[in-house]
């Protein structure tokens, strides 16, 4: 039984998730070998390397690769594919994007968001916003996965895998990069975030977030969230929309400010370990989930909160 | 230009779906079903193209049980010409689904698939994908622009560091996010139009494809349900709980 | 349970009736819990949101009844009112004031569709087709009385006070008329009045078609309702207000043409009540489910549960009687009248019964405006008196079953 895990990277830079993969790998058993595909990435395999139980790093440094656009990194895994059992790759933006593609072309049917990963090839993945965990097992000869990593630990550091460079193969070119819109943000990102202050509609401006709910995530060195509502309303940008579509995460503390807990919310953020509410309407759904509700305006709370924590902090 | 858009009947997504007691799957008796909302978001797309002049014909396809002719009928009131209704009672896995589609689109040759990015039932987010790759065409995933050139499309697509914008020739696969646009309701005086519409309606061995599942379901449960705790009477309550009680700050 | 069961309704109503309920979820039910603490402070040009009417007109809900010659749609006639009674509830689930203000513009319409001069619909109907905001009204009621005082008393005496006149080529229109449904905020009214002194009301009263600009037509007040608050009731003064000959709708026997309104408008009532219901029943049951006392969730309480099984049992109740009445109005049965009166008052004090449930069951919590629960029960307890009274519903109920004794005008026994 060998795993070949597509690693989640930004070329000169490993993303936590592809560790969070790895522990999910590991626990399906035999081999982990993962995959760096890009342009430049060769600091990004030499840090995968490092990941404890890792036995191998195909490397896969290509033009064709930069911006890990679907069809080209799809071909490249079907080529790797005979000598694997498991294909695998954290449930990232990208990942989803081509892990598809590679099973239909394997003839095989995905699992997506695996969260547990039980006895006899059995995985555990949430259906219906989270709200149902389906077990399944796969009668595919081969198994295509995309692992949720926000329910693994990531593997340790300590690992001195050998990396084997690899070769994309030729394939038409169907799609192409235009460009970037990227945020840029100094604060951590949400995935791997220990707490996140997230902003709902209430706010009601990109102002709001910016002069009301940031200064409250800064003095706590949080990252920032927001709800669908809050993202269409153009109060913030798309990438960090919670929910059962957008970034799913499971922080120690979570902070809903003026998010009234629609399920799609709450799908992505009910595993948090401690999830704090506030909202002016006693009568929000998210008070059914919250470990600590504060009914209140969120104009008046959040800026006492954050006096209170830095109050806290200096005393 | 022809566009294929295909839509799936789903529960409703403001209904919060259990599983049955005895494990065997979700309780979907009696629960309200509607058209799958990424879907909705594809065929607004669609309607747009063809308001725009841009598309000439559109294409409704789904596959589900007869209730289904709902979703499709929503489809044509919102704007498609036509309806395909391949008829299947059981759960369809995506790769049976993508197959069909392959099959569709051979048959009626779009220029362009579109089709929500996830169904909000089983949450897989893949039969864009899987068609895109059976056809062998190019694929644009999480969809939140879309320009149609000539013969050529420019799409820019959700990810999780913010937005990228990728090229395709046509023929090509889209499947469309949030904001892509916000879909327009059926309204009352086209859903009597859409009486006039036709739906054909087919059956998975008409295409040839068998819907024999891969995955094998042992259980279906809920998760343990978090439980609502305690309302705080300030933001120094609060500050103090959760450094004493929670320990996390 | 609760809904209407889909495998009764055609594709097109399940359509319809889905298209309301994301209309409501989406645009209305958001902005009535952001409002309704505003209610008493709203002014009437605030209850008109635009974001509420735009969402209508997207929809297409605010021009039913307009024929399809004329831009609008024909729903399938031999379940009109049924569909009517469909679409009002999922729209008063949302708020029994704006389903009001919509479904006056359908009664109105078939009014117009079955009474108006082919020139008189050409003129108007496109006219509110093409405004979002243009509505209608139907004004009958009377500072001295409605129904109350007409029913009973088929003579001269008993007639309205509000009197027409034929002057060359223009009706003089002088009287008032209160409780008006849209009165504050219409753009055409139609208008009762007295055409023939000499005779009793069913023979002599007109109908009249009255733009809002008519000189000598005033609003004069936006009546302050306890419950369907975003409906603005009007008070209306007529004072030599002159219009044109051909604007006359029905001479003299206007009050018989008045039963199209009449019964569909008893079934749409009921339908709004019931609407009230259901967002009784559904805001209770999610509560009851989620609070917890006495360390378990209130339903498991059995005290709570017999309360929840009463309302969902009468809601039901009434749902059975508004469909076998809408039922029978759209067949035209020799009952329709009866059992269109009967699942109007039927609706008005079930529904009470089942909106005094939620109040209780909310606790204290039912009592705060910022619950919206007392909003319901206010909603529910105007019922009881829109449209006619409980008293006059059961008046009209036994007068049509009993026409040879109950139907006759009270008078020296023969």
């Amino acid at each position: 039984m060998t795993t070949l895990i597509l690693a989640e990277h930004q070329d000169n830079h490993l993303d936590e998730a592809t560790a969070k993969a790895v522990t999910a790998a590991r626990r399906i058993g035999g081999d982990v070998h993962l995959l760096i595909a890009g342009k430049d990435c060769r600091p990004a395999a030499e840090a995968a390397a490092r990941i404890e139980g890792v036995a191998k790093v195909l490397l896969a440094d290509d033009d064709g690769l930069a911006n890990r656009l679907a069809e080209p990194v799809a071909a490249l895994i079907l080529s790797l594919a005979g000598g694997y059992d498991v294909l695998a790759a954290p449930a990232t933006s990208t990942a989803k994007n081509i892990m598809p593609r590679v099973a239909a072309l394997l003839d095989v049917m995905q699992i997506s968001d695996v969260i547990a990963v039980g006895e006899d090839g059995q995985y555990q993945r949430p259906i219906y916003a989270g709200n149902i965990i389906q077990t399944v097992a796969s009668d595919d000869p081969k198994q295509v996965l995309t692992i949720r990593a926000s329910a693994f630990p990531a593997a340790g550091q300590g690992g001195s895998a050998p990396i084997e460079t690899v070769a994309l193969p030729d394939s038409p070119r169907l799609s192409s990069f235009v460009g970037n819109e990227l945020s840029e943000s100094a604060r951590p990102e949400l995935g791997g975030a220990r707490i996140i202050v997230s902003g709902g509609r209430a706010l009601g401006s990109a102002e709001n977030f910016d002069n009301v709910l940031a200064p409250l995530a800064d003095s706590l060195g949080a990252a920032i969230g927001a709800s669908r509502a809050a993202v269409d309303a153009g109060y913030v940008s798309n990438d960090l929309q919670v929910g059962q579509t957008g970034k799913i995460v499971a922080p120690d503390l979570y902070i809903a400010c003026g998010i009234s807990g629609a399920i799609q919310h709450l799908a992505g953020m009910k595993d948090s370990k401690i999830i704090v509410a506030i909202n002016k309407d006693p009568e929000a759904p998210i008070f059914q989930i919250a470990d600590y509700g504060l009914v209140a305006d969120l104009f008046e709370a959040i800026p006492e909160l954050k006096s209170e924590i830095e109050a806290k902090e200096s005393a | 230009m022809k566009i294929l858009v295909a839509v799936k009947m789903v529960t409703d997504p403001n209904v919060k779906v259990r599983a049955l007691t005895d494990g065997t799957g979700p309780d979907l008796a009696s629960v309200k079903m509607a058209m799958n909302p990424f879907d909705e978001i594809a065929v607004e797309e669609a309607v747009r193209l063809k308001e725009a002049g841009l598309a000439t014909e559109i294409v409704a396809v789904s596959i589900g049980p007869a209730k289904a002719s709902d979703t499709l009928r929503t489809a044509l009131a919102m704007g498609a010409d036509r309806g395909i209704l391949i008829r299947a009672d059981q759960a369809v896995e995506p790769l049976a689904v993508a197959k069909l589609l392959r099959a569709v689109a051979d048959e009626e040759a779009p220029d362009l698939v579109l089709t929500g990015k996830q169904a909000i039932d089983d949450d897989s987010n893949q039969t864009g994908q899987m068609l895109a790759a059976l056809l062998g065409w190019g694929q644009a995933t999480f969809a939140s622009r879309v320009k149609l050139g000539d013969g050529t499309l420019e799409v820019t697509r959700e990810v999780d560091g913010g937005l990228q914008t990728i090229g395709l020739s046509l023929p090509a696969v889209v499947t469309a996010d949030l904001r892509l646009n916000e879909p327009r309701y059926a309204s009352l005086p086209n859903i009597m139009k859409a009486k006039k519409k036709p739906i054909a309606e087919k059956s998975p061995a008409d295409y040839g494809v068998s819907l024999e599942p891969r995955l094998r379901v042992i259980r279906v449960e809920e998760p343990p349900t978090r439980q609502a705790g305690i309302k705080v009477g300030s933001a120094a309550e609060l500050v103090q709980r959760l450094h004493n009680e929670a320990g996390v700050l | 349970m609760i809904h209407a069961d889909d495998g009764s309704l055609s594709e097109e109503q399940r359509l319809m009736r889905d298209s309301c309920r994301s209309y409501i979820d989406d645009v209305v039910t958001p902005f009535i819990r952001a409002n309704w603490q505003r209610e008493w402070d709203m002014t009437p040009g605030e209850r008109l949101s635009p974001e509420i009417l735009q969402g209508a007109e997207q929809i297409g809900v605010r021009t039913l009844g307009v024929p399809e010659e004329f831009g609008g749609i024909d729903l399938d006639r031999e379940s009109e009112v049924r569909t009517f009674a469909l679409i009002s509830e999922e729209i008063a689930r949302g708020d029994s004031g704006l389903s009001d203000k919509l479904v006056q513009n359908w009664k109105v319409s078939i009014l117009l569709r079955e009474f108006a001069p082919k020139h008189l619909q050409a003129k108007w109907f496109p006219r509110l087709l093409e405004d979002p905001q243009f509505l209608l009204a139907h004004c009958l009621t009377e500072p001295r009385g409605a129904s109350d005082r007409w029913l009973p008393y088929n003579v001269p005496e008993a007639s309205m006070n509000t009197r027409a006149v034929l002057d060359g080529d223009h009706w003089v229109i002088n009287g008032r008329k209160q409780f008006i449904s849209n009165g504050y905020d219409a753009s055409l009214y139609v208008v009762y009045a007295n055409t023939n002194p000499k005779v009793g009301m069913l023979q002599g009263t007109s109908s009249f078609l009255v733009p809002r600009d008519t000189p000598g037509f005033t609003v004069t007040k936006c009546n302050e309702t306890m419950g369907c608050r975003f409906m603005n009731n009007g008070e209306l003064v007529f004072e030599d207000c002159r219009i044109p000959a051909d604007h006359l709708l029905v001479k003299d026997q206007a009050m018989g043409s008045a039963g199209q309104y009449f019964r569909a408008g008893k079934i749409i009532q009921a339908a709004k009540n019931l609407g009230v219901g259901v967002a009784c029943f559904e805001r209770t049951a999610d509560y009851v489910q989620n609070y917890v006392q006495g360390g378990r969730i209130l339903i498991k309480h059995q005290a709570v549960a017999i309360r929840l099984a009463d309302m969902a049992t009468r809601i039901e109740a009434v749902r059975a009687l508004v469909e076998r009445a809408s039922k029978a109005v759209d067949e035209n049965h020799p009952d329709a009248d009866i059992l269109c009166n009967m699942a109007k008052v039927y609706a008005s004090e079930e529904i009470m019964k089942v909106a005094t449930h939620a109040l209780e069951l909310h606790g204290g919590n039912g009592a705060m405006l910022e619950f919206g629960i007392e909003k319901l029960f206010r909603d529910a307890a105007i019922f009881l008196h829109m449209d006619a009274t409980v008293d006059v519903s059961n008046m009209k109920i036994i007068k049509n079953m009993f026409p040879k004794t109950a139907g006759k005008y009270a008078g020296p026994e023969e």
